[in-house]
């Protein structure tokens, strides 16, 4: 009797009293969906502060996939006054589910709420003359999967976009458990290297690289749909589907196995990782000692790889004359909004 | 009881007939192309244990709009359950 009496008591805001829909046992903290949208852009707020992200005067540009992360930033950016505008890479994927045109309509949907925002699209096919699954059939790296091709031209345009349009900063939505799961993948393997690059914010280190930040580091990757669902912002729901049996998504179901017996278990890992590297109680260094990183002669973007870069390799062969290469890598251009 | 009616193991678990019931109305929960019917005064959590889904993972949603995982689900009610989880940025 006691025990459904417990039950039935229904979970309050912290701030108001009325019905609360979002409980975080790691915060301690139900909330209406008022406050939950107030408590998530000022957390948001206070993560930029905390890891120096950015300013109000910098010029940012939000990668956008249609999906809850990247519109949610996108969305609280905006809110908060930055001058944010959004990056959308056409991929072509469509696999029976038009998986890039629903990404595309959720974004054009929520630019017409928002019609003061402003967005870049670069489709693969029109632009490289081929789709993303095409890229990767054709290519050795894409062999079985094409996640590995998707990233690399992502990296590769989301720095071009960003560079060329002037903008300071390159913001992606990347979440804690997203992070969780990757700070998990490398410390299972010791990936030193990786552990020791991993950080919410990463410099620009050569005048060819934008600086890359994660605002929402800090947000379980619940608290993120929570606030795109009592946001109303209509996200593109399904799953890429080439993600599926996703490494990432196992350990992200592994840690929420952890996060169930042991609330805030998620966000200790990640957030006392990252205070121990900045504390210098933990470092790691990259196995090969110093990295060098020269232009790519296609392209210009530097490149650990040799003379050219994993991106123009995709379409280039190392015994093409410099012409040959640069006319099969069409230049982007970037028109400043 | 949680009965499903449509999905990929609907005919595994015993499928509910309403009107077999008399009067007895059941909640309707779906996730993605699932549904069951669940008897009303469980709460959220207990209904997405029981579906063997964790609570973690997912987010509820009556009437458009999201509900903690505390709420007692009336016997009425339509509950969409959201997956959060994700490959990547998404």
């Amino acid at each position: 009797m006691a025990r459904k009496e417990k039950r039935r008591k229904t979970l309050r805001c912290k701030k108001c009293g009325e019905t609360a829909v979002i409980y975080m046992r790691h915060h301690r903290l139900a909330l209406c969906a008022e406050h939950y949208q107030e408590w998530f852009v000022n957390y948001t707020q206070r993560t930029i502060e905390k890891y120096k992200m950015f300013s109000r005067k910098d010029r940012i540009l939000v990668a956008v996939s249609g999906g809850k992360d990247s519109l949610s930033l996108w969305d609280v950016l905006a809110q908060l006054g930055y001058q944010v505008d959004g990056l959308y890479i056409g991929l072509g994927i469509d696999e029976g589910i038009q998986y890039s045109d629903k990404s595309l309509e959720a974004i054009q949907q929520f630019l017409a709420e928002r019609p003061h925002l402003h967005l870049h699209v670069v489709d693969m096919k029109d632009t490289y003359g081929e789709s993303i699954p095409e890229l990767a059939r054709r290519s050795r790296r894409g062999r079985g999967k094409p996640c590995s091709v998707c990233g690399l031209s992502k990296r590769h345009i989301m720095n071009e976009v960003a560079l060329k349009g002037g903008y300071d900063v390159l913001a992606t939505g990347h979440n804690l458990d997203d992070e969780a799961a990757v700070l998990f993948q490398n410390t299972l393997h010791w990936q030193t290297g990786y552990l020791a690059r991993q950080d919410p914010v990463l410099e620009a280190t050569h005048p060819g690289l934008v600086r890359k930040v994660k605002p929402f580091c800090r947000f379980y990757e619940r608290e993120v749909a929570a606030y795109a669902i009592v946001r109303g912002i209509d996200y593109q729901y399904d799953e890429c589907p080439f993600a599926e049996g996703a490494t990432t998504i196992y350990y992200k179901e592994l840690l929420n196995r952890l996060e169930g017996q042991s609330p805030g278990a998620k966000f200790q890992f990640y957030t006392q990782f990252l205070n121990a590297k900045r504390k210098g109680l933990i470092s790691f260094h990259e196995p090969e000692g110093e990295v060098i990183l020269r232009p790519c002669r296609v392209c210009g973007q530097p490149t650990t790889a040799g003379e050219i870069c994993a991106f123009c390799r995709l379409w280039v062969r190392g015994d093409m004359s410099e012409e040959e290469a640069k006319a099969r890598v069409p230049e982007l251009v970037v028109v400043r909004p | 009881m949680i009965a499903e009616k449509h999905g990929e193991h609907a005919g595994v678990l015993a499928v509910h007939n309403a009107s077999e019931q008399g009067e007895n109305r059941m909640a309707k929960v779906t996730f993605r192309d699932k549904e069951w019917e669940v008897p009303g005064g469980k709460t959220v959590k207990e209904i997405i244990e029981e579906l063997g889904l964790d609570p973690e993972s997912v987010l509820a949603v009556r009437d458009g709009k999201l509900i903690n995982e505390e709420t007692v689900v009336d016997e009425d009610d339509t509950i969409k359950l959201l997956a959060v989880i994700s490959g990547g940025s998404g």
